[in-house]
Parts: structure tokens; sequence; C-alpha cells
């Protein structure tokens, strides 16, 4: 009896993965096929949209070869990368001060770091612009590894702040009794327990830095040092004129190797979890 | 030691200084948009590199979407740095013209060469005694149909909105219907503000008073409620590219289109442009209008080389680069001068058929809220699409005529205060 | 079990705080918070100050304003398009907001199953967050094209008549929304992935042997436990998607008829397209209150529930 109820929801949850499947793959599935199309078959009405006829790799080369894709590409990356260390460092230790240490001001100040991820980016950018001209920092990357940690770190350190106080005060205080600072504790207690949050937070402040348009939009007008985002739209949207051939192309290759990445890292992660618990 | 190190800290500052210093002033930046047409931009790049080798300078193009260029120059303006010239489109000029320098002797020197201006290089770049911009090129948007099937449905390509509506009632029988954008993009804005203008009704007079609420209001709006009934309802959706789909799909028999269409029928679907002709863009009861996109540069304030951005400017507009410039963008960048006799034997024109109409679009052409006085009100008229949604709520019966003018006056009155 | 004067938190002196140890607590407080902080206030304290104070004047770009009060807030309360933002940028956050926390509480409880506990899994999930929104929406924009879409396509190849994807009120709206639901999935997916993986097994071997089903493990275990992190992602989820601009911005600018427009659109409208900064900046700060009043509730919810 509880074998079948077993096979039954085993089906179940084949059946529902499988919609979430398409759900969430048509779009790349459509990218795909539209990277792989001549810009007549793309533009022809008559023909069934959901299949490439005449594949062709040009739009691959194209975005290669005649526009600047792998130098954003590479930009994008170093922004990314620069980012999302500092801003994990810097929430972590916001949150265990916030979660853990009870002192003056905590918390208005927790609440006072959450105020500000409030603000959009779309009010703030435009006199955010003047700071970065004044700091003599435009029109380099560093106009961006000084600002996406704004946002990065809100989110990262509320997420963190509620996951360590959910730890278990004990195991932390045992080492502080064994005379282990505030710091020690954090690093080589705290830190190994939180490592699904972390993670999670680490996702989180990548793909933020990944995809940022507007700051990378404001900050830098060179070519050269653009952004994925920006460089890619600039280049390939010309007026009237999608390039979608290319476009997708560039999509395409701006998710798929970060996710793989990031697939294997949550793997790594994951089961370190599974063999070191320490619960 | 210690000596040593002040020492030290002293020729790198030194250094520093002196290489920052060093490319401020070598440097002359400029900021346009990525053109549709790729080889206008490698001319561009190669003349700014002329240049730069003949004034030892260092010209520096950014380029970037058109979608996004408003963000940047806003960017810029409210921070008083960035590039020394900038692309100004339509009413920017008038909008920032508080951070550009004038440009009157340039512009005299230009007039000298190629005689005068359209009046409409004025509206956007003349603000009460001084030339802000340079005006560089427009890009005229005649009608853009298939001779194939306006043959197929009898009807002749129309020189009148009444002759449009005509062929749109016939051209939807035969499953081709016309596409004029009803939606939130600038082609929507710019045809609908011709269409009003040709009826003889003006949004806004040129004291900047509103008054849209007019008899040639409410006839050219009924005519855009009957048109819609031979149109797609797609056209509520248009982006700007909207339109060149509906051509380029094959489906479409009829639109008002900047020659991007045609330049991408030509690249790409032989079969389709050899079925394409040009005609001026229809008039009305009161006269023919054309409203789209005028491309001018303005030096800034904040420029630390004004007299090199205007040398260069003069540069970019000196006869055989300003020629070679057109040629390059394969007649995409059409001057607006009015006479045009100095570029009507460049090759460029060999591509598209009907060249006479397009060169003649320049004569009737204003900014789109002509008369209105051009500024930030112009501005935000334009980019909320006040007029654009005026109509579509008439079109689809949402609103009334009467309920739609009042709803459009009511927005209006909000922007122009009066 | 100890007994309780005997727990590590007695053995360190309690609730006893001396001067010198509450100041000592209060440095390391303060050292551990300062890089956050620092870069925080560093960067954003001026320009928010100043785009708070750019509600109140008639500021354009470049040119300096005069304080005007309330003129701008009045100039959007009598304007009929303000109030349709208003009711579109809630409609779009309530119902996409909901739908991600539930479509994305299912695909975590699926990818916490051992079948799919792999990376493969894992990495397709995270694809329409990791792609850079720039992309994605044109990808969707050629997907719901009214000419070239495939969905049509589909639609009229089953016999079914087009949809107007985003040519009507209705369902540009249902369009906005769905994207919206698209892209944010994974987001919820994962990080409530992370909140599972964090449940202790044990927790639910002591259920199971006090004879509880799926169900009711599912009800009275993970749910509660979830709780934090679901609060917290949810209220992100909602600052985020109520700010959000690329989505209406590339699929249709607000349109048709400005069904479609949302807090951010309009705010660039006013702002930077029309260059009245004042209007513009009035206009993203309304969100503001909205996002306050949001997190109010969430967070009192955290507090009480797990604290």
């Amino acid at each position: 009896m509880r074998k079948r109820k077993k096979r039954v929801l085993t089906v179940i949850n084949i059946i529902l993965m499988i919609i979430v499947l398409i759900f969430i793959l048509y779009p790349f599935y459509s990218m795909a096929l539209s990277s792989l199309k001549t810009t007549k078959e793309l533009y022809n009405i008559h023909v069934n949209p959901l299949w490439v006829f005449k594949p062709t790799l040009e739009n691959y080369v194209y975005l290669f070869t005649q526009t600047n894709y792998l130098r954003w590409y590479l930009n994008s990356a170093i922004v990314a990368l620069t980012t999302t260390p500092i801003s994990i460092l810097v929430s972590i230790l916001a949150a265990y001060a916030l979660a853990r240490l009870e002192f003056f001001g905590s918390k208005t100040l927790g609440i006072g770091i959450f105020i500000v991820y409030l603000i959009p980016q779309t009010l703030l950018f435009i006199p955010l612009a003047r700071v970065i001209n004044s700091m003599g920092v435009s029109n380099t990357l560093w106009s961006l590894i000084l600002t996406y940690p704004t946002f990065q770190i809100p989110f990262s350190t509320w997420l963190l702040m509620g996951y360590f106080r959910g730890l278990p005060k004990e195991i932390e205080d045992a080492a502080r009794v064994d005379g282990a600072s505030r710091l020690k504790t954090l690093w080589t207690i705290v830190v190994p327990m939180s490592l699904p949050a972390i993670v999670t937070v680490t996702l989180f402040c990548f793909t933020l830095s990944w995809g940022e348009l507007i700051y990378a939009l404001t900050f830098i007008s060179d070519s050269l040092k653009q952004t994925l985002s920006v460089g890619t739209t600039t280049e390939l949207i010309r007026g009237d004129m999608f390039f979608w051939g290319p476009l997708m192309a560039g999509g395409l290759l701006a998710a798929i190797p970060v996710v793989l990445a990031f697939s294997f890292l949550v793997d790594y992660y994951i089961s370190g979890l599974a063999a070191g618990s320490i619960k | 030691m210690r000596r040593l190190v002040l020492l030290l800290t002293i020729v790198i500052f030194l250094i520093s200084s002196i290489s920052v210093l060093a490319q401020q002033s070598k440097e002359l930046t400029i900021l346009t948009w990525a053109h549709f047409v790729r080889s206008s931009d490698e001319f561009l790049k190669q003349l700014a590199q002329e240049f730069g080798k003949k004034y030892g300078v260092n010209v520096r193009i950014d380029m970037v979407s058109l979608n996004d260029m408003a963000s940047k120059l806003a960017a810029e303006m409210e921070s008083g740095a960035g590039h020394d010239i900038v692309l100004l489109m339509n009413y920017s000029t008038a909008l920032y013209k508080d951070h550009l320098i004038p440009l009157n002797d340039v512009i005299k020197e230009i007039e000298k060469i190629y005689g005068p201006y359209q009046p409409a290089a004025q509206e956007a770049s003349k603000i009460g005694e001084n030339w802000y911009s340079v005006p560089c090129y427009y890009t005229p948007a005649p009608g853009v149909y298939r001779k194939d099937y306006f043959k197929e449905a009898g009807v002749k390509p129309p020189d009148t909105f009444e002759e449009l509506l005509e062929a749109a009632k016939k051209l939807h029988e035969t499953g081709h219907p016309v596409g004029l954008p009803i939606s939130h993009c600038g082609d929507s804005n710019d045809w609908l503000f011709q269409l009003l203008a040709s009826f003889g009704a003006h949004p806004v007079d040129e004291n900047g008073n509103v008054t849209i609420d007019s008899p040639e209001t409410r006839e050219a709006i009924e005519y855009v409620k009957e048109l819609f009934k031979y149109m797609s309802t797609d056209v509520l959706s248009w982006d700007g590219a909207g339109n060149n789909r509906w051509i380029l799909s094959g489906v479409g028999s009829y639109i008002i289109n900047s020659l991007s269409v045609v330049v991408a029928a030509r690249n790409n679907f032989p079969e389709i442009f050899e079925n394409l002709g040009l005609i001026l863009p229809p008039a009305g009861p009161k006269g023919r209008y054309s409203t789209t996109s005028l491309y001018t540069y303005g030096v800034t304030e904040w420029s630390k080389n004004k007299e090199l951005a205007k040398k260069f400017l003069l540069f970019l507009l000196d006869k055989e680069n300003f020629r070679g410039w057109v040629e390059a963008s394969g007649g995409y960048n059409m001057p607006l001068f009015k006479d045009l006799t100095i570029f009507k034997d460049l090759k460029c024109w060999e591509n598209y058929p009907d060249i006479e109409a397009v060169f003649k679009v320049g004569d009737y052409y204003h900014l789109p809220l002509w008369p209105a006085p051009p500024g930030g009100a112009a501005q935000l008229t334009y980019d909320s699409y006040i007029i654009p949604d005026m109509f579509a709520y008439a079109a689809t019966g949402k609103m009334t005529t009467d309920e739609a003018i009042k709803w459009a006056e009511n927005q209006l009155k909000k922007i122009w205060g009066k | 079990m100890r007994a309780d004067g005997e727990t590590p938190s007695a053995l360190l002196g309690g609730s006893r705080k001396t001067m010198k140890s509450r100041i000592r607590n209060n440095l390391v407080g303060y050292s551990f918070l300062f890089p956050a902080l620092a870069i925080i206030l560093g960067m954003i304290a001026i320009p928010l100050v100043m785009s708070i104070y750019l509600c109140f004047t008639d500021a354009r770009i470049g040119k300096p304003g005069h304080f005007v009060g309330l003129e701008n807030f009045k100039f959007l309360f009598q304007n009929d398009v303000f109030w349709t933002t208003l009711y579109n940028s809630i409609l779009f956050t309530v119902v996409s907001v909901a739908l991600k926390l539930v479509i994305g509480l299912g695909v975590a409880l699926l990818l916490y199953q051992p079948m799919f506990s792999n990376r493969w899994f894992r990495a397709i999930i995270l694809l329409p967050w990791v792609i850079p929104s720039a992309f994605s929406i044109l990808g969707w924009l050629w997907i719901l094209d009214p000419l070239y879409g495939s969905l049509n396509w589909i639609l009229t190849h089953l016999g079914f008549s087009k949809v107007p994807w985003l040519s009507s009120p209705f369902w540009a709206r249902f369009s906005v929304i769905l994207v919206n639901t698209w892209r944010g999935v994974p987001f919820f997916a994962i990080g409530l992935l992370g909140g599972l993986v964090g449940i202790p097994k044990d927790v639910y071997e002591a259920a199971e042997i006090d004879g509880a089903g799926a169900f009711k493990k599912f009800w009275s275990i993970t749910l509660p436990l979830l709780k934090p992190p679901l609060l917290v992602i949810t209220l992100f989820s909602v600052v985020m998607t109520i700010s959000d601009f690329s989505i209406v911005y590339i699929l249709t600018r607000g349109g048709p008829m400005n069904s479609t427009q949302v807090f951010a659109t309009l705010a660039y409208q006013y702002g930077l397209s029309g260059g009245q900064l004042g209007l513009g900046a009035a206009v993203s700060l309304f969100m503001f209150p909205f996002l306050l009043f949001s997190a109010i509730i969430l967070l009192r919810i955290i507090s009480k529930e797990v604290y």
C-alpha cells in the first residue's frame, strides 16, 4: 500500500517538475532558436517558429567578431566578482552584529540599513552621478564597484541576520566560554553553520551585479569599459532595428556559463554541509 | 629615508597631475547614438581620427543606444560633467540650453557653404537670438508602401489622408492592411502630431496655450476612429520597430517610417524591396506636415576644449566630410538644408526608389509639437504619449471623442499650466 | 540537559553586564557594523538626501529649483495617470509576489526531493534569475510579438484565436505579471530551498515517529521553520517588484493607454525625458511609504513569530 502511494507521489512529482521545466525553459528555448536563425528565417511569419530549419552560427560569430562582447563580459565579471565577496564579508559582519550583539542603536541602524534599500535606483542614480563624478571615478569600473554594494548589502545583511538569529545560541556560547573572541566564533562556528544562507546571498549579490543596468549606463561611457547589458543593447539595438540573432545569442551566453558555475559551487557547499554538519 | 619618501611622493604627485592635466586638455569627447547604419559610425570615427591627428588631440566617440540617450544626457547635465560635444535631438537643445554654449559663428560658416537651413532647424536649435546646437541631419519619414498590394487592391498610393482612408478600406479587404501605430512609441507621436497639424489642429499654440479643444481636433479624431476599423489592433502595442515588422513580414501595405525599413528590406528581403515605393506623407485639409527626429550636436559649457569642439563641428560639416558622412550612412542621414543640390549626386540614393519624394520631405518638416515653444513642456508632452493615448481612447471606444479631447486637454493643461 | 544556571550564557555572566563589558560590546558591535555603514552612508546618504529634497522643488535637470512644498504631489494626485500608475503598481506587486511565493515554494519542495536534488535541476531553475533582464525581457518581447510571437502561433495552430498579449490593457497587464513571475520564481525557489536544507532531518523523523503524515509535517514543521527566510525573501521581492522598471519599459512603455504604467516608468518619463527632476523624484519617492508599510507589517510578523 505504501509503495503504491510512493509511486503515485513520484509520478506527480515528475509531472509537476516537467511543467515547471517547460515554464522556466520556454523562453530560453525560444532565445536559443532565435540565436541560430538567419534574419530571413526569423522574420518569416509562415514558418514554424518552434524549430530552426536553416541553423547558422553567424549570429554568434557576429557577436564575437563585430562587437566588444567578450570585453563587456569580462567587465561584468570583474565587477560582479569584486563586489560580491566584499558585500558578503561586510554583510556577515553586520548581520552578526545586529543579530547577536546588543549594542546601543543596533535596532535603529538595522532598520536604517533596510530603509536605504527601499530607495529605488531610478531615484538615486542622478544625484549619485554627481557623487561619482566628484570622486573622479566616472567612466571607470570603480564607479560600479563602489556603488553596487549599496544594494547588495542591505538584503544580504537582513537575510543573514534572520538566519543567525535562528541558530542555537548554545554552541556559540560554548565557544566563547572556551575563550574564543566574537570574531573567531563568527568565522569558525557561525559561518559554517549558515552555509545555505550564505550561498543564497552570494547568488543574490552576484546576479544583482551581473544584470544591473542603470548605474552601468549612467556612469560609464566608453564602449570598452561597458558592462554586458549596456554594451550589448547599445550595440545591437540601433534606432528601430533590433539585431535579434546576436542579441539572443548574447543573452544565452550571459546566462548559461554563470548558472553552470554557480550550480557546481552550490553542490560543493551543500555536500560540505551534509558531510561536516555540526548539527 | 624620510626625505626619499617625501621626494618620491612629490615626484609621483607631479607625474600623475601632469598626466591627468595632459589627459584633460588633450582629449575631445563626443556623445552620440549608436547609428542604425554601422558604416555611418565607422565614418564618424574615421573623421575623428583625422581631426585628432590634425590638431594633436585624442578624439573619443562614445555611443549610446537611442533609448538610453535621455538618461545619459540627463545624468551629465545634472552633474555638470561629461562629454564636450553631445547629441541633442528635437527638444533637448531647448531643454538644456543653459548648459550649452552659443554656436552662432559655427552656424554662420555652415550656412555660407550650404545655404540656409530649413525653418525646422531653427525650431530646434535657435533659442531666442542664439543657436545652441548645430543641426546635422534628420530622418525623413515618407510613406513606405507595397506597390504590388496597392495594385492588387486597385488603389493608388495616397497623397492625402482621405486617399489613405479609401486605400485602407480596400487593402483591408485584400488582407494587407495599412499600419499606423497608436501606442506608446515615438512613431505614434510623430504621425499623429503631423495628422493633427494637417487638419489644422494644434494641441498647443505658439504662446504655450492649450488649444486642443477645437473642431479640427474632433475631425482628426473621427478620422483615426474610422481608419482604425481597417487596421489590426496590433497597432495599439507597437514599439518603434512595430511598423517596420509590419512591412518586413510581408503582411503590411503602408506605413509612415524612416528609411530604416527600406534599408532592412534591401539587405534581407529582396522580394519585398523590389516592391517598395516611397511617397510624401499624406496631406490633410489644412496642409502637409512631417515630423520626425532631428539630430543636432551642441557643445557643453563644462567642456575644457570649447574652441576645439567648435572646430570639430565645422570639420564635420565641411563639404567633403559631410557628403562622405551622408554617403556612409547610406542616405539615412538626410541634411536639413533648403537646397539639397550639393548632395544629390551621391551614390547612396541609388539604393532607394522614389528618392525625389524623400528629398522634398524637408519642405514640410517641423518639430512634432510645432508651433508650441520648444522646451521641457514640449518634451514632456511628447514623452507622456498624451496624443497617442487620446487617439487610442477614442479609437477603441474607451472614451467618446469629446471625453478623449477633454482628457488630453486636462493632461496638457497640467504640463503647460495654461 | 544542563540545569539552567550552568548554561554557557550563565557561565558568561548572564545578564549582569559591567560598564566595561557594555562599552566593549558596543565597540565590537560598531566595528562589525562599520564597513556596511561606511559603504552605504558614504555612497547613498548624500544622493538620498538630495533625492528627497528634490521632491519638494521644481528642479529641472541642470537647473536647481525653488522650494515648492507639496506642489509636485498636488500635480500627481490630481492626475488620473498617477492613480492608474498606483493601481498598476499595487496590482502587479501583489499578484506577482503571491504567484512567485506559491510557485517558488512548490519548486523548492520539488528540488528538495532526492530525485531532483542535483546540480542540473538547480542550474535550470536558476536560469531566469541569472540572465540579465535586458536580455530575457527582449526574449519575452519576441515571444509575445503580435506578428512573430510563438505563443500566438501555438494558439492559432491549436484552434484558438490570437491573444493581444501587449495590445489590450488586460492582456498587457497579464504579460507584465507573467514575465515578472517567471523572472522571480528562482529567487524564491533557491532561497526557500536554502531554508529547507537548513531544517535538520531529525525534526521530521521525530514527527514521523509520532505518526505525522506528509501534509502535517509540511504544515506544522516546514512552514513555521521557513517563516524567517520566507518573510525576508517576500519583503525584498515586494521591494524589487514595485520598483521594477525594465519589464514595463521594454515590453509596453507603459501602454496601451497607461494600463501598465508603473512608478518607475512614470518617474523616468517625468524626470528624465521631461527633465522635471522634482516631479520624477516625487513619483519615485511615492513608492517609499508603500514599501515602508509592507516592511513594517512583514517585520512585525518576523519578530513575533520567531524571536
